[in-house]
């Protein structure tokens, strides 16, 4: 046999066996975007199950096999620095008997809750759009933006999630975001009456320690769908599901930090949360922020 | 040329073959695809058995006309008792020792004992296992001569007397001789009747009021907060740890919860689960007190100067008692009462429903001596601190000498139980400890 031959036997050899060995080593890893935890046939069974209960799924859901871990949060200070700069807030604040800060000012007074939220009140309210364009729920959203970018107080982290109205109030949630996960309980609202808006509430976390691809797997949506009927048993009338996004969700604490674990974060029509530990299935409390 | 890069991509698809078979071999692990429950049985202390659980809250023995107190955590306190623990546990059929005649003349009172909480009587206890049940709050042991007769104080009233059998006249005289009396365990029992104290106030003297009549310094003592490994007392707690988050407290304080179950730990610990478990259905006394024993091991262990004080149905929001137990544990130190802010509180309810747990230890060495003033004087004290409240008479429901905890500092005081009121004096200055409210 000549030299050459045997080369070429020899690389094809080894390329087989470095094959193998890269498949046996790193074939979970590769494979485990693509994999989904529950099966078209499956969904669809879940899908009856939770209208026979009165629910209707009108979201998007991810039906792949997910893998997360707890997020070490604390408060962020940086706010109340800056919003009490914009609106020239008195240096002093006054202490009301729950133990929250109240700085005043001419246009605006700020309350900062021990837990760290943030509550901006407009007085008189600011008066972002004209009354026409105030058809739907997110019309103001736009105008709301540039205003919070006028003033500086859109962090970057915030997208807008929903709208509500109760009570001829119109509320735009603004969700913080983190390595593109949610932060249910990073949030800002913005508090609209008449096209004016009238109140700002802000909750900024600031993410301690960076989410580690190998966390610990996740229960699947599905799952966490059938826990909700579970829970919160039929509904009569029937709702509507119009999200469901994996994030991470915890009750804000009195505290330096936290950690907070993922959850499945369940909207309805109505603008009520529900919150689903996606480790235990277990819901977590204080479910609307 | 083409050799050449034959040769060339052959090396490097070799050393690539072996750089991937030691990875294989001792580097990456597969992927974790699961939550891994890394639950393994963790726990402090075995369970006591029942007879290890429950003590006598006093012992008394007489001699020569004369009433000594053993307290608990003095040598001899076990030993009588575990003797006379035996006794109760080996007299299986009552009615062989029902003894109608009564107490001869002149048997004389030799040694009482008091229970709080009660002692479990019955098939489920270990103690007078032949009876349908009950529960013991004394005992006396009397004798005359060679005779010797125990007196059974139940809990529903009834005080059936025992003639023992002759096996046991010996072991008890044993006892008997092995007593060696201390100065300070001597007693003197408050005569019934009314007191005049100050500005016209008496004070009526309840049946039963003993006072340690001669001591006359107490140590100070130093403690320190007891450590427990946390690690440890959070596996106890949480079946799998990795879903146990942790909230990091302004004030120091530590929380971990996992949603259904939260233990705070800064002072103490501080446990709570507001729905333990599923299961339903009541619990006698005696499987009640079992249960709490094992969750003090379990959660922190059971230390030797911890003593239950107090074990009873609770009252639910319907009106219920069903299986709703409230028990509660004291430390001593030297024999007497540490009070002030530490103990053990727990409720179970199905399951450990909540568990506040604040010890401390013995640290190195202990203080100086402090004056113990007389009885008389801390009754007095004690009056004039009543005097405010306007009230005439006070009735003297207990009066005796114990530790209060100052910081970490334990002084000792006298306890006045005057009228439903605890009110402790510091032993020398006769004035409330710091931290003290009424």
């Amino acid at each position: 046999m000549n030299l050459s031959r045997a080369k070429t036997i020899l690389i094809f050899a080894f390329l087989g066996l470095n094959l193998f060995l890269c498949f046996y080593l790193f074939g979970n890893a590769l494979s485990e975007p693509l994999r989904m935890r529950v099966s078209r046939k499956q969904w669809r069974e879940i899908e009856e199950q939770l209208e026979r209960n009165g629910y209707t799924l009108a979201a998007q859901v991810d039906r792949s096999a997910r893998k997360s871990a707890f997020l070490t949060v604390s408060p962020s200070k940086a706010p109340e620095k800056a919003i009490r700069e914009r609106f020239a807030l008195s240096p002093t604040p006054l202490t009301d008997s729950a133990g929250a800060l109240l700085f005043e000012g001419r246009q605006a007074k700020l309350k900062v809750f021990p837990g760290g939220l943030l509550r901006l009140e407009f007085a008189p309210g600011i008066a972002l759009m004209e009354e026409t364009a105030a058809d739907e729920e997110a019309a103001p959203a736009p105008f709301v933006e540039n205003f919070l970018r006028e003033k500086g107080l859109a962090p970057d982290e915030f997208y807008y999630d929903h709208a509500t109205t109760i009570d001829g109030k119109t509320v735009l949630h603004y969700l913080q975001s983190c390595e593109g996960a949610p932060l249910f309980s990073g949030y800002l609202k913005a508090i609209m009456e008449n096209n004016t808006l009238t109140a700002l509430e802000l909750s900024l976390l600031e993410p301690k320690k960076p989410l580690q691809g190998q966390g610990m797997e996740v229960i699947s949506s599905a799952r966490a769908l059938l826990r909700l009927i579970e829970i919160r048993g039929a509904s009569s009338p029937p709702r509507q599901i119009v999200k469901a996004d994996l994030g991470f969700y915890s009750r804000s604490y009195d505290a330096d930090e936290w950690e907070m674990p993922p959850v499945w974060r369940f909207l309805f029509d109505s603008g009520e949360s529900i919150f689903i530990n996606a480790f235990t299935g277990n819901l977590e409390p204080e479910t609307s922020n | 040329m083409k050799e050449r890069a034959k040769s060339v991509l052959l090396c490097l698809l070799v050393l690539c073959s072996l750089i991937l078979t030691y990875q294989l071999w001792f580097g990456q692990r597969p992927v974790e695809t699961t939550a891994e429950s890394d639950y393994e049985p963790v726990y402090f202390d075995e369970t006591r058995p029942l007879s290890q659980m429950i003590h006598p809250q006093r012992i008394y023995i007489y001699r020569e006309e004369k009433r000594y107190q053993v307290r608990r955590g003095e040598p001899g306190f076990d030993f009588f008792w575990e003797e006379l623990s035996e006794l109760l546990q080996e007299m299986a059929e009552l009615d062989y020792y029902y003894d109608k005649e009564g107490l001869l003349d002149g048997a004389a009172l030799f040694i009482s004992m008091q229970f709080e909480p009660r002692l479990p009587l019955g098939p489920e206890s270990i103690w007078l296992k032949s009876r349908r049940g009950g529960q013991l709050a004394g005992l006396e042991i009397w004798r005359w001569e060679e005779r010797y007769w125990a007196k059974l104080e139940e809990a529903g009233g009834a005080a059936p007397l025992l003639l023992l059998p002759p096996g046991w006249a010996g072991r008890l005289a044993g006892l008997y001789d092995r007593f060696e009396p201390q100065p300070e365990q001597l007693c003197e029992m408050l005569p019934a009747g009314e007191i005049m104290m100050v500005r016209q106030t008496a004070v009526k003297i309840s049946e039963f009021v003993c006072v340690p009549a001669a001591i006359s310094r107490m140590k100070r003592y130093s403690l320190k907060k007891e450590r427990l490994d946390e690690e440890a007392l959070l596996k106890t707690f949480f079946i799998n740890r990795n879903l146990v988050r942790e909230i990091k407290e302004k004030d120091g304080g530590l929380i971990y919860t996992d949603g259904e179950q939260g233990l705070r730990l800064e002072r103490g610990l501080e446990y709570s689960h507001p729905q333990p478990g599923q299961k339903r259905g009541d619990l006698s006394y005696p499987a009640a007190l079992l249960k709490v024993g094992k969750l003090l091991g379990y959660h922190g262990g059971w230390p030797n100067s911890l003593y239950l004080e107090n074990l009873e149905r609770q009252e639910r929001s319907g009106g219920s008692t069903e299986g709703l137990f409230r028990a509660q544990w004291r430390s001593y130190l030297d024999g007497f009462l540490l009070l002030g802010d530490n103990g053990v509180e727990m409720t179970y309810q199905h399951g450990l429903q909540s568990y506040r747990r604040n010890l401390y230890e013995h640290s190195q060495g202990s203080g100086a001596g402090v004056k113990v003033e007389g009885y008389q004087d801390a009754l007095r004290a004690a009056v004039k601190s009543l005097q405010g409240k306007g009230e005439q008479q006070l009735i003297l429901e207990g009066l005796d000498l114990a530790y209060y905890l100052e910081g970490t500092e334990a002084v000792p005081v006298w306890v006045v139980r005057l009228s439903g009121e605890v009110i402790p004096l510091k032993t020398d200055k006769l004035v409330p400890p710091e931290g003290w409210k009424p």
